[in-house]
């Protein structure tokens, strides 16, 4: 017999349940996330995602085809869909013009003008040409021409990051205006370099790059004269943010990170990356979701466990009305019985925990849940559903197993003997 | 007592099924039925889809899983470990958008429960197994059918059936506190469960609903306990 006595912890007993438990998981974050992602559909939820597809994106839109597209429209004839598209052009920024600029060519020569005009505001943002240069259609395709021959160099990865990587050491007007010169092309390099903020070194490289990146974007709120470590860290997250929701809006998506993509340009890969990047994110209200999932997580169990000892009770209680020899005896199956209907009935145990947070209005992680549901709050329902599992894996499943564990190796002692 | 002579509480309990099958019947077909009627209607529709579903697929995957290949079991296992992970309301809920009609909504129901009952059938039958004659059958290195069917399957029906008992307040339960929660009733919108949890309901109303639920529920359990646990023991 080579199996392992009762109680002993080994690796091969351990390994199994700890597959199960991963499993567990992931099937309930499937199963919640596209419940959750369902409830986000509805208007006013708020979930930044939601024109994503909900797991696999088989055709991730990157700047190279947002731009394109872009300019296509935009070099029609006035109307609101060109409007809309001069707006989006100016939007991507930088980051569009590696693929609109050695383009135009392939246009007709009004068609030209109307997009040079269209990203005639664009070079004043990026501080490349003056008013004049831009004022009319000739001048502003002229301008362009000659901006991608001298700069089309400086719309390199490495040279950006470079760039970016001197203005966050030290801040000079002439290092400050390198990066605004790349505009949205360096809004990737300007996000990773802004990093964590732990000391006064952190809060002075963010108050180099802050107001880059609020140039570039014209987003985002000017920071006080002196900021503190956790008002640094806010504009870090904000920007992480933009990052999260508008990232590849502003990168082409090449290679391995196109296949990424297929995941990670999903509302599945946005809630995973907040979850691990911010402790399962904030919820709507601008609450932290795991600090409210662990204050309610203790109330929810002492819920939970007063119902399962109540039902307990109650069966233990029913051997009384049996009048025969034994009561202990009696009350000890009634409860070993009971304790094997309560562990399949366990999910409705923990729908009447749900109904007495409700009608007591003690909040606790079930409440939650639902809370997050109804009001298609994806980042507060899945924290919870994360608390529920926990709860429900300590509560029933663990004790539960290892039960099963103990009666195995009991029966295997006993072919033993 | 005698087979030809039942005794109170059990007539009481014929009584209840045959009067809850009667208004739940008049509470379905009647155009202009109150409330409450067209609540017994639809829970006794819920019911009947639930426990048909329980019986048919829920004893004989416990059986399985109590008796067969240990992937049966382990399978049952992990399902029931995950199912046991969320909330059913929630679980619903969640499956609801993917545009479950009312049929597909009651035989998810169904399935639920029988995962449940499935899960008591098995214990049971694990728990027969260390009865003496069990054991000495598979000492001997097979399990006879005769043994199974006298000795474990009789063990598994008290279980099982007191389990299958509690569906009324189950689906209850489910549609109430569904509908409390604002996540919408489990079986039907109409059912006796989404009537109490709703804020224009009278007190009466409710109080009725409850009782009705709750006497479903004890005839229930009396039948399974005379008719089911006699059935087994042939």
């Amino acid at each position: 017999m080579t199996l392992a006595r009762a109680g002993k912890l080994t690796f091969r007993r351990v390994f199994p349940r700890l597959l199960r438990l991963l499993l567990t998981l992931l099937a309930v974050v499937l199963v919640g996330f596209y419940g959750a992602a369902n409830g986000a559909k509805r208007p006013g939820s708020g979930w930044a995602f939601k024109q994503l597809p909900v797991f696999v994106n088989l055709a991730p839109a990157d700047v190279r085809e947002r731009a394109v597209r872009a300019m296509r429209t935009a070099a029609k004839d006035e109307g609101p869909e060109a409007a809309r598209a001069r707006g989006e052009l100016l939007r991507l920024g930088g980051a569009a013009l590696p693929h609109v600029l050695p383009q135009l060519d392939s246009l007709e020569p009004s068609a030209r003008g109307r997009v040079a005009m269209a990203l005639g505001p664009l070079a004043l943002r990026m501080r490349v040409a003056g008013v004049d240069d831009v004022a009319s259609p000739e001048h502003a395709l002229l301008f362009f021409g000659r901006f991608w021959q001298d700069r089309s160099i400086e719309f390199r990865p490495t040279t950006v990051r470079r760039a970016v990587e001197r203005l966050a050491e030290r801040s000079l007007s002439l290092r400050r205006d390198d990066v605004i010169h790349a505009d949205t092309y360096a809004l990737e390099a300007l996000v990773a370099a802004l990093g964590r903020v732990q000391s006064p070194t952190d809060v002075a490289r963010i108050v180099r790059l802050h107001p880059v990146l609020m140039h570039i974007t014209g987003r985002g709120e000017a920071l006080a004269r002196e900021p503190s470590v956790d008002e640094a860290a806010r504009a870090v997250e904000h920007w992480q943010e933009l990052w999260l929701e508008e990232g590849a809006d502003y990168s082409v998506l090449e290679g391995p990170r196109r296949v990424a993509a297929l995941v990670t340009e999903t509302q599945f890969g946005k809630w995973l990356a907040q979850a691990f990047m911010w402790k399962l994110g904030h919820a709507h209200d601008g609450s932290s979701v795991s600090s409210r999932v662990l204050a309610m997580l203790p109330s929810s169990a002492v819920h939970v466990l007063c119902l399962l000892l109540l039902a307990l009770g109650i069966a233990a209680s029913t051997a009384l009305a049996d009048r025969s020899q034994g009561l202990a005896e009696r009350a000890l199956a009634r409860v070993a019985a009971t304790s094997a209907s309560l562990v399949a009935s366990y999910p409705i145990v923990l729908t009447l925990a749900l109904a007495f947070e409700l009608k007591s209005g003690q909040s606790g992680v079930l409440s939650l849940c639902a809370d997050g549901l109804r009001h298609g709050d994806v980042n507060l329902m899945m924290g919870a559903l994360l608390g529920v599992t926990l709860l429900s894996e300590l509560l029933v499943t663990l004790p539960s197993r290892l039960a099963a564990a103990g009666h195995a190796a009991s029966s295997a002692e006993r072919d033993d003997e | 007592m005698t087979p030809t002579s039942p005794s109170l509480p059990l007539r009481l309990a014929q009584w209840i099924l045959g009067l809850w099958v009667a208004l739940g019947v008049i509470g379905g077909v009647a155009p202009h039925a109150s409330s409450l009627l067209v609540g017994l209607g639809s829970d006794l529709l819920a019911l009947g889809a639930v426990l048909v579903l329980a019986l048919l697929v829920g004893i004989p995957l416990g059986a399985l899983a109590g008796s067969g290949p240990r992937w049966v079991d382990v399978t049952l296992a992990f399902t029931t470990d995950w199912i046991a992970a969320v909330p059913v309301v929630l679980l619903l809920a969640f499956l609801r958008p993917a545009g479950v009609t009312a049929a597909g909504g009651l035989v998810v129901l169904g399935l639920l429960r029988s995962l449940e009952v499935g899960w008591v059938v098995r214990s049971a039958l694990l728990r027969a197994a260390v009865v003496d004659t069990t054991w000495a059958a598979r000492s001997l290195g097979y399990m006879p059918l005769s043994v199974f069917l006298n000795q474990r399957l009789p063990a598994a029906a008290g279980p099982a059936l007191a389990h299958l008992a509690l569906t009324p307040v189950w689906t209850f339960v489910l549609d109430s506190v569904g509908t409390a929660a604002g996540l919408g009733a489990a079986s039907s919108g109409r059912s006796l469960g989404a009537l109490v949890a709703e804020p224009q309901t009278s007190l009466a109303s409710s109080a009725v609903a409850i009782f009705a639920v709750v006497s479903l529920t004890w005839a229930l359990h009396r039948l399974g306990d005379h008719y089911g646990l006699r059935l087994a023991r042939k």
